[in-house]
């Protein structure tokens, strides 16, 4: 169906603008610009409306980049009308974007209004004993206003809109001639004169009002002792949903690829040693899996998110972590996009947007890789098994210190710059706020979450899946040429464009503890770290038709024989854990190099970090194998 | 006497805690911003609602002390001490 209308949906965070969306789409959606948290303009259809939803503003005066994004997409977007949401227990104060709407986007002659009302939560308002007269309302501001909660709702919305057909065209202004404070005064006005009072009837004082209960809850979530334990308490409810309940998961999309490119180059009508047949299985449908393996751990991060975002704890988790991470430069609004980063930095890095000061947004950006994302969990889960074997108890604990080892890592790096940045002035003298609303506790819909999550893991998929599939095809062809009709593929690897580049380099790598063969290793995880795991499978002769456990097992048991050229063992004890080291530090995911590139604005800025943590980790890596040699640990 | 919000704060814990405990609310007027502090902070403590005359509550503090919570116009805002700084108030009713 063609589109004919352009409405933007505008207002401020948690007044249930994307729940309107969504109730109106249907979620067919798609993310433009800059997909992320709370930072999307989002597009979707609702019959032959093209509807927009805008990232949450306070104001049209727009003060940190997601806001400017709204302001861009009034001035840019031509829309036909826009929907201001309003919550309703928040009258007195998002009534003034209305005003400021109603006052920027106008008629280019006199006709009809081109802004509507929407007025959601007003259920919330019930149930504290007040209501909304709708009709003085609307006659109070000038503009037509819809409640959303009724029956027939989005008809009259739709109506509303539909009545900007035959409306006069519109022009947005480039500034308003009152402040926002006029406006707030004004609005404030408007509430006292709508919204009245219905305690006296006392409906039931067995339901406690959302104001009352959300006063009540938070007396334990910023309790200041008993707010840090269910801090830690949620965080760590949500890392065992992230790694224990999407493993299984993973492992169903990692078999299911590589038995698929099996599948496929089993068949009769496939000629195995076919060049543009190993491209499709090798290549692209590895390339696809590399992808799409970490789909539910994203997904179930975006559902966690989203589900505390919902609830309202999200803000309250952001107060708590702001002191700390202040002393090291950042803040409480770094907390989230610094929280994505443990699945990964990709869809991190995108949401850091939402932090409002240049200087703790480029700090967040750097430290970002830093933190320990899920693509470095199958190579720590092949270094630990070599170092501990059997022993899972110790394994996880060495795991759970790799994590800390990560963080601790990240406050020196954020410390480092945060202090450079304020005595040579970088990335601009603006002092970051924190002023986060903290909004009413609510109970989340669990359908929405799940449809949000997707939509969110759409887009990551859809801005990371190609960037990821070209690099996965390059490293197959780096990998494969010249030799590519050599049937041995440890020869044919040893023998290729990325091998002889192991091999030129080997010298950089010995330092390290290893010969070219890691370093091979270490190229290819270029594409995605957990590719480090594949190679070595490849390059130590592990047959890829045993399954996932039977091959991790057997190249453990290459890796424990393996020789250096001077008939050492090539993988010790100190050669390892420099090798865990080195992937706790370095920057090796190119699409994160990508993105910061994008997110940052600066090439110079993605170069910097990208050489600044590859060779710290280098030297550092190079100094622990020394170092424990030096002390007889081999 | 007039102060700055993250004055009044640090010089009345004992007896917001004393408030706390017997549940009452401490209220507080925003007599106006500073407007020597940045634009971008002051503008934003305009768009929640901090403005002249307007009635504020203090709710607490994070539990390091920083932010503290103040509730303006049913919502309760999360503010760093150098914000709290660029807000000046007066206890409601005279103080």
């Amino acid at each position: 169906m063609s589109t004919s209308l352009n409405v933007l949906l505008i207002g401020s965070p948690n007044s249930g603008k994307t729940t309107l969306f969504n109730r109106l789409t249907g979620l067919r959606a798609k993310t433009v610009n800059y997909p992320g948290s709370t930072i999307d303009l989002l597009v979707g259809t609702w019959g032959d409306v093209r509807l927009y939803d805008t990232p949450g503003v306070y104001s049209l005066y727009p003060r940190s980049p997601d806001e400017a994004i709204t302001i861009g997409a009034l001035k840019t977007k031509d829309p036909h009308a826009v929907v201001v949401v309003v919550d309703a227990t928040q009258i007195s104060r998002q009534l003034a974007i209305a005003l400021q709407v109603k006052e920027m986007f106008r008629p280019e002659t006199e006709g009809p209004g081109s802004v509507v009302v929407a007025l959601t939560m007003l259920d919330l308002l019930e149930r504290e004993g007040e209501s909304v007269d709708l009709e003085l309302l609307s006659k109070e501001i000038g503009l037509k206003v819809i409640a959303t909660n009724t029956q027939g709702a989005v008809e009259s919305l739709r109506q509303a809109i539909e009545a900007e057909k035959a409306a006069v065209p519109r022009t947005t202004k480039n500034s308003l001639s009152s402040t926002s404070f006029d406006d707030l005064r004004e609005a404030k006005r408007i509430k006292d004169l709508v919204v009245r009072s219905e305690r006296s009837k006392e409906p039931s004082n067995t339901q406690e009002g959302p104001r009352r209960a959300t006063r009540r809850l938070d007396q334990t979530a910023l309790h200041p002792i008993l707010g840090p334990l269910l801090f830690f308490a949620i965080m760590t409810i949500l890392f065992t949903f992230i790694y224990w309940l999407a493993q299984p998961l993973m492992n169903v999309v990692d078999v299911s690829f590589s038995t698929f490119g099996e599948w496929m180059m089993s068949r009769s009508w496939i000629d195995p040693k076919n060049l543009f047949a190993r491209l499709i299985s090798d290549g692209l449908i590895a390339g696809a899996g590399a992808v799409l393996v970490f789909v539910p751990q994203i997904f179930i991060l975006f559902c966690g998110l989203v589900f505390l975002e919902d609830s309202g704890y999200l803000a309250r988790a952001a107060t708590i972590v702001d002191r700390p991470l202040k002393a090291i430069g950042l803040g409480g609004r770094s907390f989230v996009p610094l929280l994505s980063g443990f699945a990964c930095a990709v869809p991190a890095m995108m949401a850091a947007r939402t932090v409002n000061s240049r200087r703790e947004r480029m700090i967040t950006l750097f430290v970002l890789p830093l933190m320990s994302c899920s693509a470095r969990l199958p190579v720590y889960a092949l270094l630990l098994g070599f170092v501990f074997g059997g022993q899972s108890l110790l394994a996880g604990f060495a795991l759970g210190s790799l994590y800390v080892g990560s963080l601790v890592v990240g406050v020196v790096a954020a410390s480092i710059l945060g202090r450079l940045a304020e005595k040579r002035e970088m990335f601009g003298t603006e002092k970051s706020f924190l002023l986060l609303e903290l909004p009413l506790y609510r109970k989340p819909s669990v359908t929405l979450v799940c449809k949000h999550a997707l939509l969110r893991t759409k887009s990551y998929i859809q801005r990371t899946g190609p960037v990821i599939l070209l690099l996965s095809i390059l490293i197959w062809a780096g990998t494969t040429f010249p030799n590519f009709n050599e049937p041995d593929a440890a020869l044919r690897l040893e023998q290729s464009y990325a091998g002889r580049v192991g091999q030129t380099l080997s010298p950089v790598f010995e330092p390290m503890g290893g010969d070219w063969r890691t370093g091979l290793g270490l190229i290819s995880a270029f594409a995605a770290r957990e590719v480090f795991v594949s190679t070595m499978a490849v390059i130590f002769h592990v047959t890829e038709t045993e399954d996932v456990k039977s091959q991790h097992v057997g190249l453990l048991q290459q890796m424990y024989e393996a020789k250096a050229p001077d008939g050492r063992p090539l993988f010790t004890l100190s050669s390892v854990l420099g090798l865990m080291l080195f992937f706790m530090i370095a920057l090796q995911c190119l699409a994160t190099f990508a993105v910061a590139v994008k997110e940052s604005g600066s090439t110079k800025f993605a170069l910097v970090q990208l050489v600044v943590f590859n060779v710290v980790a280098y030297a550092l890596t190079v100094g622990l194998v020394q170092g424990l040699r030096a002390l007889g640990v081999q | 006497m007039k102060q700055s919000l993250i004055a009044w704060v640090l010089t009345h814990s004992q007896k917001n805690n004393d408030a706390k405990k017997s549940g009452v609310d401490v209220r507080l007027t925003v007599t106006n911003l500073d407007s020597t502090g940045p634009g971008t902070v002051i503008g934003r403590l305009g768009d929640l609602g901090f403005l002249p005359g307007e009635e504020i509550l203090f709710f607490g503090s994070a539990p390091l002390g920083e932010p503290i919570y103040i509730c303006v116009r049913e919502t309760v805002v999360a503010l760093r001490f150098e914000e709290a700084q660029l807000v000046c108030v007066t206890e409601a009713g005279g103080g």
